[in-house]
């Protein structure tokens, strides 16, 4: 299980829900002068966008690998992918390359081989904006996932199964998530069945991060536990990428949850849940 | 010596996607009278870019420079150079120029077979009707002696085939400073054949022979055309025996 080679024969799914809700206009880990939660995750949604069109890259093509989707759930449920891409629900990853919403220039550093750094300058594709306005309408998002997925495991079922990333900041206030995350959970391909992974942005920098925990009684309260609850198991190969990325041990039974994820915290999980699980040399 | 080699793509790739490289291009079936003959097959990763063409480079400069005389690192130094300067020359696509600097990757396998005077390559290789072989990687190669699979180097058992082989990098960033090659020698007689195979078809060669149930006519009688190759790879790839991957083998049979 959850060992199929991803190709264009059998291409897999990401689909990637986003609390669009008022409180992700607050600085992460509530820190004034970090950047708000809703910009940090659009950022790191955006990253992880641009690794995903970086590893279907192959020679001068995109190769469609993958299908994705991002659905913003706040003062409505939709895909927040816009310009050419507005409304889809989930895009190959070849027109993803060719329809950012635009294209900014952005200095980064970089190793200049002698231990210093250098700033470079680097194209950074956005196809995301932060957005948070609302309430948090998380029951709708996952009830648009399971539509959404149930399609395409039907139409893919030999293919390794979809990855569902949910980054949100609260909890449902539209009634318990748990059920549409377990009617997802139970989709699936031949490989295996749907991967559900939350990263729960901090909103209090004294809180402490919890990362892929193994029992619910570490999760602090009873609402940190139905997020333990919605979270499935890491795959082999997740655990695999985490424990390389973290360099601690992960153990079989590890939930796909980073809760109170402060800024590393995010961009670890997110690559976690998406490095490409098996593209054959 | 005869020659003869095959490779088939991967299902659901084009042919000319097929990234599995061998040096020389010859016609199959053609007879080889040289006292001494080099040759080499590469299998380039699919996750990295452009690595058909260092397949092919690295095929082509370790058969030409014969590569055992110098040291490998030359060899693929030099390869790494005709790689950057045969990419594309026009501006590469945003993701294209991130996989360029992440490097290119492939396996290799160089082949030397000679008749006299011997081969300075490794002290130990014997002075007449001697082989040597060179690898990075898990395309491997087999000598068959009276119908026999009696060597298999570099891997030896199928529980060493993995999704991260060895590998040769266009960039030194992501590569060891030096090649971490290994190398092998023996002789031969007349009628022994020599396989070489990139992952797919070397591990399940070495599967049938740890389970004893490989003998020469099984993989000989589908050596008869291309044809008759692809439809086997085809037929083990669909009763799941092999991985479905770009698979490719030469068969060099030393004459009666």
């Amino acid at each position: 299980m959850y060992s199929a080679e991803i190709s264009r024969l059998n291409p897999t799914c990401f689909l990637f829900l986003v609390d669009h809700s008022t409180s992700m206009q607050n600085p992460i880990m509530g820190v004034p002068g970090n950047p708000k939660k809703s910009e940090f995750a659009a950022d790191a949604l955006n990253k992880v966008i641009q690794s995903l069109v970086v590893s279907a890259s192959k020679d001068m093509e995109i190769r469609q690998y993958y299908e994705i989707g991002v659905i913003g759930y706040g003062f409505e449920v939709q895909s927040a992918l816009g310009g050419d891409l507005a409304d889809r629900d989930l895009v190959w990853i070849d027109e993803i390359y060719e329809h950012p919403l635009r294209i900014e220039d952005r200095i980064k550093k970089e190793s200049d081989g002698v231990g210093g750094f250098i700033e470079v300058s680097t194209k950074f594709p956005v196809w995301v904006d932060a957005v948070s306005r609302g309430q948090t309408p998380m029951c709708q998002a996952f009830n648009k996932a399971y539509e959404i997925l149930q399609a395409w495991v039907e139409e893919h079922p030999e293919s390794y199964p979809p990855t569902l990333i949910n980054v949100t900041d609260g909890e449902a206030n539209d009634g318990d998530v748990r059920v549409p995350a377990e009617q997802i959970k139970s989709l699936g391909t031949e490989d295996g069945n749907c991967t559900i992974l939350t990263v729960h942005a901090s909103s209090n920098e004294l809180s402490r991060q919890i990362v892929f925990p193994m029992e619910d009684k570490e999760m602090p309260d009873h609402f940190s536990r139905i997020m333990f609850e919605v979270s499935s198991p890491l795959t082999p190969r997740m655990r695999e990428t985490g424990e390389e990325l973290m360099g601690v041990a992960l153990e079989e039974g590890a939930r796909g949850l980073v809760y109170n994820a402060d800024i590393a915290g995010i961009v670890q999980a997110l690559e976690i849940g998406t490095r490409p699980a098996n593209i054959q040399s | 010596m005869v020659w003869k080699a095959f490779s088939l793509c991967k299902d659901g790739n084009r042919e000319e996607e097929n990234e599995d490289a061998v040096f020389p291009q010859i016609v199959n079936g053609s007879s080889l009278t040289a006292d001494q003959f080099s040759c080499a097959m590469s299998d380039g990763a699919t996750q990295s870019s452009f690595s058909k063409l260092w397949a092919g480079l690295l095929v082509k400069e370790s058969s030409q420079s014969h590569m055992m005389h110098q040291d490998i690192n030359q060899t693929v130094n030099s390869a790494r150079l005709k790689w950057k300067n045969a990419l594309p020359d026009n501006e590469l696509p945003w993701p294209a120029t991130i996989k360029v600097k992440q490097g290119s990757f492939a396996t290799l396998l160089w082949f030397h077979i000679w008749q006299s005077n011997g081969f300075s390559g490794i002290s130990s290789a014997p002075r007449n009707h001697g082989w040597a072989a060179n690898a990075v990687g898990d395309t491997c190669l087999f000598q068959v002696v009276k119908g026999r699979f009696v060597s298999s180097f570099p891997l030896t058992q199928a529980t060493q085939f993995s999704n991260t082989p060895e590998l040769i990098s266009t960039s030194l960033t992501y590569s060891r400073a030096r090649v971490n090659n290994t190398t092998s020698s023996g002789n031969w007689n007349k009628g022994d054949h020599f396989l070489i195979a990139s992952d797919a078809l070397a591990q399940w060669i070495i599967t049938r022979v740890e389970n004893g149930s490989l003998t020469w006519p099984v993989v000989s009688m589908n050596l008869t055309s291309l044809v008759r190759y692809q439809t086997w790879i085809r037929s083990l790839r669909r009763q799941g025996q092999i991985k479905n991957d770009d698979t490719s083998l030469i068969c060099l049979t030393v004459d009666e």
